[in-house]
C-alpha cells in the first residue's frame, strides 16, 4: 500500500488511537523516510502500524515487515543472549570476567565482573588504541584489544555508556564461556521464536530493508550507509561518539572507505 | 558492514520484532522472572554519565528512565538507538513495544520515542481495563 508521506496504515486497537495519532504526526515529520510501530500486549499484537517510505527513491512504502538498522536498540538483544547464558547457570553475574577469559584479568581488570560489563561500569568505555576498520569489523580482535587495556576507573565504582565496547565485551564473555558469538546465539533464538531480527551475518535479500536517511553523524555512520557528508562540522553527538569510539580514528585510513572518511572529517 | 557483528549497535530488525522480543521477555519466555527482575532494576545510575553527558541509569544491558531516557512510565526498561528508535517494556507487565524509524525524528528524537512509548503504555492500560 503506497500513499502520501505522513499516511499511516496497519492495524490498531481502539484504545491506541492517541498513539496512532502521535505516530502519524511523527511519520509526517520523517520527510523522505518512514517508520514502523508495534505493540504486543500479553502475546497479542494490538498495534501494528507503518507509514512513510522504506525507500523513497524506489517508491517502496514502509510496511510492518520492513527491517532497518536499529543502532543501540541492539544492546538489549545482546543482553538477552548473555542473560540466558547466566540463567542457565553456565556463568555467574558476579564472577570475574577473567574466570572464563583469563587474559582479560590484567591491568586492573581482575575485578571486572559480568555484572559490570552489562551495566556499563566496567571502566572500558572506549578502545584506546587506534584500530583499522577491518579490526573494528572483527569482534574477536576488538575483544582482544579491550582485554589488554587498563580500566579508566576502578571497576564498578562508576559508569559511563560503553557505546561500542559493550558489544565486544559481551561477545568476548560469551565466546569464552560458550564458544559462540552473540550474533550466532541470537540467530538461534530469533529463528526459534520467529523474530525478524539479526545481528550481523549476510542479509537475506528477501527481507525488506529500509534505507537510512541522514544517519546519525560520527564514526559509526559508515557502518550503516554509503552516504558520507564530509563538510559538516562535528556536532555534540559526534564529539560524544568520538569519546565513545576514539579507536575509530583509523591509522590506516583509506579515503575511499566510508567509515574511515567519516572518521577523518575535519574538526 | 551490516554483515560484520557489532553486538552493541548493528542489529537489523522490524518494529514488530522488537515488540515481540520484549513481550516474550516480559512473559518469562527468554529468561526467568527472577533474573529479569534483577536485569531491569538500576544497577548503575546517576553520577553523571561521562559519555552521554547527563545522568543515565542502566539495569543489566537495559537502559532505564533517567535524563538520558525521558520516559515517564514507572518501571520502564528497554534500549533506545541513535537512529531514534526504541524497544522496551515495563516491569511486572507482559508488554512489548517497538518503534523503528528510518531517519532521526526532528527536534528531541529521544523525547519522540519516549512519548510514543508512554502513549503505548497508557493505551495498554485502557485496553486491559475493557
Amino acid at each position: 500500500m503506497s500513499g502520501p508521506v505522513g499516511s499511516v496504515h496497519g492495524t490498531c486497537a481502539a484504545s491506541f488511537v492517541p498513539l496512532r495519532e502521535a505516530f502519524a504526526a511523527c511519520v509526517g515529520d520523517l520527510e523522505g523516510s518512514g517508520a514502523g510501530l508495534a505493540v504486543v500486549l500479553e502475546g497479542r499484537l494490538v498495534v501494528d502500524l507503518a507509514g512513510g517510505w522504506a525507500d523513497a527513491a524506489m517508491g517502496t512504502p514502509w510496511t510492518s515487515a520492513t527491517v532497518c538498522p536499529i543502532f543501540s536498540c541492539t544492546k538489549a538483544l545482546t543482553a538477552i543472549v548473555l542473560l540466558r547464558h547466566i540463567d542457565s547457570g553456565a556463568l555467574s553475574l558476579d564472577a570475574p570476567v577473567a574466570s572464563t577469559w583469563p587474559v582479560f584479568g590484567v591491568a586492573g581488570k581482575e575485578t571486572v565482573t559480568v555484572r559490570h560489563v552489562l551495566s556499563h561500569s566496567a571502566g572500558l568505555p572506549a578502545v584506546t588504541e587506534p584500530v583499522t576498520i577491518e579490526e573494528a569489523n572483527n569482534a574477536i580482535a576488538m575483544a582482544a584489544l579491550l582485554a589488554a587495556q587498563a580500566p579508566e576507573w576502578e571497576p564498578g565504582t562508576r559508569h559511563a555508556y560503553h557505546a561500542l565496547t559493550y558489544g565486544w565485551l559481551c561477545d568476548g564473555v560469551l565466546r569464552h564461556t560458550a564458544g559462540i558469538s552473540v550474533g550466532e546465539a541470537w540467530r538461534v533464538l530469533a529463528t526459534r521464536h520467529g523474530i525478524d531480527a539479526t545481528i550481523g551475518g549476510t542479509l537475506d535479500a528477501s527481507r525488506p530493508l529500509a534505507q537510512i536517511v541522514d544517519p546519525p553523524s560520527g564514526p559509526l555512520a559508515g557502518a550503516f550507509t554509503r552516504r558520507v557528508d564530509s563538510d559538516t562540522p562535528p556536532t555534540r553527538e559526534e564529539r560524544r561518539a568520538r569519546l565513545a569510539a576514539r579507536s575509530m580514528r583509523d591509522r590506516a585510513a583509506k579515503p575511499t572507505h566510508p567509515a574511515a572518511a567519516v572518521d577523518h572529517k575535519p574538526r | 558492514m551490516l554483515a560484520a557483528e557489532w553486538p552493541a549497535v548493528n542489529a537489523v530488525a522490524s518494529a514488530l520484532a522488537l515488540a515481540r522480543t520484549y513481550d516474550l521477555l516480559a512473559a518469562g519466555g527468554l529468561i526467568g522472572q527472577k533474573l529479569l527482575d534483577e536485569a531491569t532494576r538500576p544497577q548503575s545510575a546517576g553520577r553523571g554519565d561521562l559519555v552521554l553527558e547527563r545522568d543515565s541509569s542502566f539495569g543489566l544491558g537495559f537502559m532505564l528512565p533517567a535524563d538520558a531516557l525521558p520516559i515517564q512510565t514507572e518501571g520502564a526498561y528497554g534500549h533506545p538507538g541513535a537512529g531514534g528508535g526504541f524497544g522496551g517494556s515495563v516491569r511486572q507487565r507482559r508488554f512489548g513495544f517497538g518503534f523503528v524509524p528510518g531517519r532521526l525524528p526532528s527536534g528531541n528524537a529521544m523525547r519522540t520515542a519516549a512519548d510514543l512509548f508512554d502513549l503505548a503504555v497508557a493505551g495498554s492500560e485502557e485496553h486491559l481495563a475493557k
